[in-house]
């Protein structure tokens, strides 16, 4: 299958191992996470040096009645976790790293219900040969965007952060090549035209901490009908 | 004896053997160290992440039997004990007070390593904190609020001032001096 090129940048990574990603953002490195095990190895040394940070934070004592509780729940929890013990006898549940198939992430069917990208309610956006699905997840925007084939989106930056990952087919921009399994991570300093590989369309999960911003007249008129 | 040892010796290989007895004879001694060693810490970070006093000491206290309960999964071989309750406490917090980021974290019980981690940490805190006194003050500051208050990196521009994008390359530019670190100090 094919090779992720673009990842997301490690500010990004780290910020995931931290926990301090706005969950539109945070929802799209999981989802690259599922297929990267380069991406895995260096959240994985973010968390390290979440846990070396914590360990040097000046202590807080817990009160005595905490730890005199911990101490009683463990008596408590003692037969429960004997059980527990015997009935891990295989290793733990892990997801193994995915292959990318230009299949639906399972970050993404858990949250979306569904499986197939064409069972999905998408909505025609303003743009031509733009569809798309808004996923409501508190903070900030993701939304799946349907490119398609060969089609080419309005210029515009973007006024925060933005992580984009595809799905299925591609795309290129002028900083390159963008296919299944790869991650743009954009910034405002970033302005981009994607255009759509002609042979499918194109499916991206995009993340965004704060409102797109189209340049040009034709895109500040529709921006607010596209509403990204 | 690992019991004698003072706080200052306590190393990575100790806790990993605290938890390695724990696994094997539930052994609660070894728990009570690593209780009074990190849950303080832990309750520190919960605290910093702007959780209310009661709620970061229950927190502290279900992250710390989570020890308990999964030190049969803990390899000490994939990461350190203090990396492996940082990923606890932080979903915990997420759980809590987050709750729209839980969706973009494996659950709980793939605590378990499913890659090699690069890096093996074995250092303890105080030289990090060197390490982290030794960056500009724009790293420092962005680090501690990405890791210590939970913060974005848009929240962080809005609140120093910073550009977007310096907050961003600013964070860059501590991690690498980090990986520098850990590259020198990893086992």
């Amino acid at each position: 299958m094919s090779q992720i090129e673009h990842h997301p940048q490690d500010d990004t990574l780290f910020s995931y191992a931290a926990g301090s990603l706005p969950a539109a953002l945070a929802l799209v490195v999981g989802c690259h996470l599922q297929v990267c095990s380069t991406c895995r190895s260096q959240v994985r040394s973010g968390e390290s040096l979440g846990g070396e940070l914590m360990t040097a934070l000046a202590p807080k004592t817990l009160s005595d009645r905490a730890r005199a509780n911990v101490l009683q729940r463990l008596d408590m929890q003692q037969s429960q976790s004997d059980c527990e013990k015997v009935s891990v006898g295989s290793e733990a549940i892990v997801s193994p790293i995915a292959p990318v198939t230009g299949a639906m992430p399972s970050l993404l069917q858990k949250i979306l219900k569904e499986q197939d990208f064409d069972a999905l309610p998408w909505k025609k956006t303003i743009a031509p040969g733009l569809k798309q699905i808004v996923i409501d997840c508190g903070e900030g925007q993701a939304r799946l965007l349907r490119i398609t084939a060969g089609q080419k989106m309005p210029v515009h930056s973007h006024r925060g952060s933005e992580l984009t990952l595809i799905l299925s087919g591609g795309y290129s921009d002028t900083l390159g090549q963008f296919n299944a399994g790869d991650v743009a991570d954009l910034d405002g300093s970033i302005e981009h035209q994607p255009l759509a590989d002609d042979d499918m369309d194109c499916i991206c999960l995009a993340g965004m901490d704060a409102p797109l911003l189209f340049k040009g007249w034709l895109a500040k008129l529709i921006q607010p009908f596209v509403g990204m | 004896m690992a019991e004698i040892a003072t706080e200052q010796e306590r190393s990575g290989e100790f806790w990993a053997d605290c938890m390695a007895r724990i696994a094997e004879s539930r052994d609660k001694d070894s728990f009570m160290l690593l209780f009074d060693h990190f849950s303080p810490r832990v309750n520190a970070y919960l605290l910093g992440q702007g959780a209310a006093a009661s709620i970061a000491e229950d927190l502290a206290q279900e992250a710390m039997l989570a020890l308990w309960n999964k030190a049969h999964l803990y390899h000490r071989d994939k990461a350190a004990v203090s990396t492996w309750l940082f990923r606890v406490a932080r979903n915990l917090w997420i759980d809590k007070l987050r709750k729209q980021r839980g969706i973009a974290y494996e659950s709980d019980d793939n605590l378990e390593e499913t890659v090699d981690a690069d890096v093996r940490l074995n250092a303890d805190g105080e030289r990090l904190k060197a390490v982290l006194d030794t960056l500009p003050v724009n790293q420092a500051q962005v680090v501690y609020k990405s890791y210590y208050e939970g913060k974005s990196h848009s929240e962080i521009a809005e609140e120093t001032g910073m550009p977007l994008g310096s907050v961003k390359s600013s964070l860059r530019l501590a991690i690498k001096a980090f990986r520098q670190y850990f590259g020198e100090n990893g086992v």
